[in-house]
């Protein structure tokens, strides 16, 4: 089996092209893409969505080891599926991938893994504006290859998971800089400042500085959902409301769901995104908490094909779709 | 009353080609978009959604659904209403069905 290996990019040289368009932009890249290298004293916590951490103390040369019973150098138990990678990354599961790491393990050997996918994780992150963790995002997009997803290749299709892979790992609080808003935005920092001073992007001031919460960036990227998607994006969180209540029987409904659903749909793109479903029930709790909740253009199109019918019942279906119409037209119907 | 609605999105292409001479990715999808000519305030598209629409008992039994959505949804050229397809048999009876002409969806 190939030795998987999260390797660093390389050093920017005389000889590589540098896309950055100053020094300014480059190191906002870095400091985006290079933060877990470095220890840090203060920990945050986990949230329930961030599937990556770091043990920088562990065997630079120890080859992915199934971890699940014991103890990494965080002192963390790694329960969730976690696996040490080669540089000491300790690596869980993405919440969403339709397979689990052991593909990319043996299909995708670091050295030709990471600065294959480089540029695109670089152009995902200017389009999610939510990849953070390189070596998450390349383990994930090398896990979703065109063989796996059933598809042609396509960097529209990476880029579309990779803004999923990337958004396992936001923190809604941390706020950024302009020059890291504008590696976000692929934009010049002088643009994130422009929006600033014009209103169009809420920041506050840190003596001098502007500071803008990561979540405003995002909204710049991502457009506001149309109304139905909005819709079903509150049917759905009344399903992750049953499902944070009784995982067990909600989950067992979808399965059973797929499973009628798959009889109907037996191919074309319906099937493929039942599958990916599937995928996502099997990786387990917080990550269909994830597909039910996010925002991200992924998770809508996954709520498109829901697995989850039969799970509200109808009196509470009912009051949500009334809830929401009457929310909407407050908002919109002046 | 008469309620002009009409079938937006992917599946619309249904209405021009048959089912058979089109490609499974374009055939196989589980939810339809049904649009009211005359809804400015939406309410006809949630009575969709609130009769046969997402996660409802007509989704579950049959493993598709309609949702209802606004005209200002899509973004359609000039003359979309006049290119309108009709469709009018015995499964579409006492009614008829409109579908957006290929061209234009």
């Amino acid at each position: 089996m190939a030795t998987h290996q999260l390797t660093r990019p390389p050093a920017p040289g005389p000889d590589r092209r540098t896309p950055w368009k100053s020094r300014t932009d480059r190191r906002a890249f870095s400091r985006l893409h290079t933060a877990h290298r470095k220890p840090k004293i203060h920990n945050p916590p986990r949230t329930t969505t961030q599937s990556r951490s770091v043990n920088p103390g562990s065997d630079a040369t120890a080859p992915p080891t199934d971890n699940r019973q014991r103890e990494t150098g965080t002192g963390r138990t790694a329960d969730d599926d976690g696996r040490q990678g080669a540089d000491g990354a300790r690596i869980s599961r993405c919440g969403v991938c339709p397979t689990d790491g052991t593909f990319a393990e043996r299909n995708w050997p670091s050295q030709r893994l990471l600065p294959a996918r480089e540029s695109r994780v670089r152009r995902a992150d200017r389009l999610g504006g939510v990849i953070r963790e390189r070596a998450l995002v390349a383990f994930c997009g090398a896990a979703l290859t065109p063989r796996v997803l059933g598809m042609g290749e396509s960097s529209v299709a990476f880029l579309a998971f990779g803004m999923h892979a990337c958004g396992v790992t936001v923190r809604d609080g941390e706020l950024l800089t302009t020059g890291e808003a504008a590696a976000l935005l692929g934009s010049s920092r002088q643009h994130v400042v422009d929006m600033c001073e014009q209103g169009r992007l809420p920041h506050v001031k840190a003596g001098t500085h502007r500071r803008l919460r990561r979540a405003d960036v995002e909204a710049v990227l991502h457009p506001e959902l149309t109304r139905d998607q909005l819709k079903s994006l509150w049917l759905h969180q009344a399903v992750a409301g049953r499902l944070v209540a009784d995982p067990g029987s909600v989950l067992s409904k979808a399965r059973v769901n797929l499973d009628r659903l798959r009889q109907v749909h037996p191919d074309g793109m319906a099937a493929i995104w039942l599958d990916r479903w599937r995928a996502t029930l099997e990786v387990g709790v917080e990550a269909v908490l994830d597909a039910l909740t996010s925002r991200a253009p992924y998770a809508v199109e996954l709520r498109q094909n829901s697995p989850f019918a039969g799970v509200l019942p109808e009196t509470e279906r009912r009051a949500v779709l009334a809830a929401f119409a009457s929310r909407w037209r407050e908002r919109h119907v002046a | 009353m008469t309620c002009l609605s009409s079938v937006i999105g992917s599946q619309s292409i249904l209405g021009a080609i048959p089912e058979d001479k089109l490609p499974l990715a374009a055939t196989a999808s589980i939810e339809v978009d049904i649009a009211f000519l005359d809804d400015p305030d939406e309410r006809k598209a949630d009575q969709v959604d609130g009769a046969i629409g997402e996660l409802s008992p007509f989704h579950e039994t049959f493993g598709y659904y309609a949702q209802g959505v606004s005209v200002s949804t899509a973004v359609l050229p000039d003359g979309w209403r006049d290119r309108l397809i009709v469709v009018e048999n015995a499964s579409t009876a006492p009614g008829r069905g409109y579908l957006l002409e290929p061209t234009t969806a």
